[in-house]
């Protein structure tokens, strides 16, 4: 059994038909990891809505996605629910609308331990703390009854981690789960994901634009554009033989990015103009 | 945060003072009034405000002041259960369109739009004669024909909740539709119901004085305002007072009521937060 089983994954306009996926096609087996890199509109959110059934009305799905044992095409809803939270989980892009700003962050990471493993009151607390500790969140007990709006970006990140990881998922989707964040605080979060997945034996899908990242978190890359998976395999080859013209723009950008010298703003060569 | 220093909310505190002052006035009203409603014995028909009669009689001797207190008490029911009645109708109806795909929801937004192009005070008069006119058809009446705007209001406001990221994160760990909409929708969009419901209120207000004024409101033993306007109309040149005094009586309701839900909006407002 896998992870993730996705063959042939459609995803359809209902009004025109249009295709928005055309043919995604992956494994992600127990415990491995896959990047899945794409400039925006390449249909990277997409694939990780489509997994779980989580579509907008206005689109419909057609293939075959596997989640471990469920077809998550043809299960019944309650299926699908029991799926999502329990099996597989997601971490989103933006720290500062992924919770609800009228509920205290202990509320909404004990909502799947409530759903999922009936656990309530003191035990519910106990499991709670144990996952501010697991993202390492200190203050944890001030943490625990604050809103969110009292809270960093990096610390809402970790907390929406800890909310993915309450019911110890099999697989973890993060969608560019870094991009929000300040490059410091960037690294610690991928730092963590990277221990966390590690640890629990957790399956990864890590979904970003951005190839310096994917590298640093995943061994197995799956390039999109425009809907479609044009190049996947090992991170080493990709990016050293890659044989798509469309890799190949991906990689020249991140290189010249990179050998751009820095300079502070208010040095004399900036002064200057000479960059 | 928590112990920001806010600017002073006048619309607030004027607001709460007004409503607060016809809800007195109202409770007054229920133990003691100057005068019966039906005391005419005095027989000073039409007479001008004074230390007996605070506000003046009406023709047939009635005192003013007292008629003025028992409506202000049928105001205040209008004012609740009004908003009430839209509330009950209108909030599931929102919802549905939210959440129950595309046709469902144009239809049910075409549905909204034609109740609230249809002049809300027609719609009453329908009922009204349907069900004969009585304060409880106006009531039942206003909050229908305004449960369109809530409905709308509900709607949009829905709509933007259920396109969050937490939304979808509550999606994503299992949480059914339902139980999202009870969860995170309905607490995050109860601040603009709110300031809906104020408008309401007031607009039900307004209304039932249109149709008390059109005598399809209360029937006589019962005082309101606007069937005070009403009886008030053949003396008017006489005797402005009769119809100055409900008159007012009605716009300082509503305008309480306006500041309240304005006081509320300038809580809740984000670009106002950003200004500051």
């Amino acid at each position: 059994m896998n992870a993730v089983s996705v063959k042939n994954l459609r995803v359809l306009l209902r009004s025109s038909g249009k295709p928005i996926l055309d043919g995604i096609s992956f494994d992600i087996g127990i415990g491995d990891r896959l990047a899945l890199i794409g400039e925006s509109g390449s249909g990277k959110s997409m694939t990780a809505l489509s997994l779980l059934s989580l579509l907008p009305p206005s689109m419909k799905e057609e293939g075959i996605v596997h989640i471990g044992d469920t077809d998550m095409i043809t299960a019944a809803e309650r299926e699908r629910n029991t799926v999502r939270g329990s099996f597989a989980a997601i971490v989103y892009q933006e720290p500062l609308t992924a919770l609800d700003p009228l509920m205290t962050v202990g509320n909404q990471i004990a909502g799947p331990l409530k759903l999922h493993r009936r656990l309530t009151g003191t035990a519910a607390r106990t499991e709670v703390f144990r996952l501010l500790d697991m993202v390492k969140l200190s203050d944890s007990s001030r943490i625990v009854s604050s809103y969110p709006y009292e809270l960093s970006g990096g610390q809402r990140q970790r907390i929406a981690i800890a909310m993915a990881l309450a019911c110890s998922p099999r697989l973890l989707i993060a969608d560019e789960p870094t991009t929000a964040l300040d490059v410091t605080i960037q690294k610690d979060i991928l730092a963590l994901l990277d221990e966390l997945v590690r640890d629990s034996g957790m399956s990864l899908l890590f979904i970003t634009h951005d190839l310096a990242v994917a590298a640093k978190i995943s061994e197995r890359v799956a390039i999109m554009q425009k809907g479609k998976i044009v190049e996947s395999g090992s991170m080493d080859d990709v990016l050293s033989r890659p044989a798509h013209p469309y890799t190949r723009q991906l990689l020249d950008a991140a290189v010249k990015v990179s050998t751009v010298p820095f300079l502070p703003p208010d040095s004399p060569e900036t002064a200057r103009g000479s960059v | 945060m928590k112990t920001d220093i806010r600017k002073i909310n006048i619309p607030l505190i004027a607001g709460t003072a007004l409503v607060l002052l016809t809800a007195a006035v109202a409770l007054v009203s229920c133990f003691w009034t100057p005068y019966a409603l039906d005391d005419t014995a005095g027989g000073l028909r039409l007479s001008a405000p004074g230390a007996l009669h605070w506000a003046g009689t009406d023709k047939l001797g009635r005192d003013l002041f007292s008629q003025l207190m028992v409506g202000a008490r049928y105001a205040i029911l209008v004012a609740v259960l009004s908003p009430l009645i839209s509330a009950v109708i209108g909030i599931p109806f929102g919802l549905i369109a939210a959440t129950g795909g595309k046709i469902l929801d144009e239809s049910l937004s075409y549905l909204f739009d034609a109740m609230i192009a249809f002049p809300a005070i027609l719609l009453a008069m329908l009922v009204v004669t349907v069900q004969g006119a009585s304060m409880s058809s106006a009531i039942l009446a206003i909050g229908f024909s305004s449960s369109a705007a809530v409905a709308r209001v509900t709607r949009v406001n829905a709509l933007h909740v259920l396109a969050t990221d937490y939304v979808r994160a509550a999606r994503a760990s299992g949480v059914s539709r339902p139980a999202v909409l009870f969860r995170h929708v309905l607490p995050n969009i109860s601040p603009m119901l709110f300031v809906q419901l104020t408008l309401v209120a007031s607009g039900a207000i307004l209304a039932e004085a249109s149709l008390s004024y059109l005598g399809l409101g209360s029937p006589p033993p019962q005082a309101s305002w606007g069937r005070m306007l009403m009886e008030a109309q053949s003396s008017v040149l006489t005797a402005p007072w009769g119809a100055v005094i409900p008159g007012c009586a009605i716009a300082v309701f509503v305008l309480g009521l306006n500041f309240l839900g304005d006081g509320i909006r300038e809580i809740i407002d984000p670009e106002e937060e950003m200004n500051e």
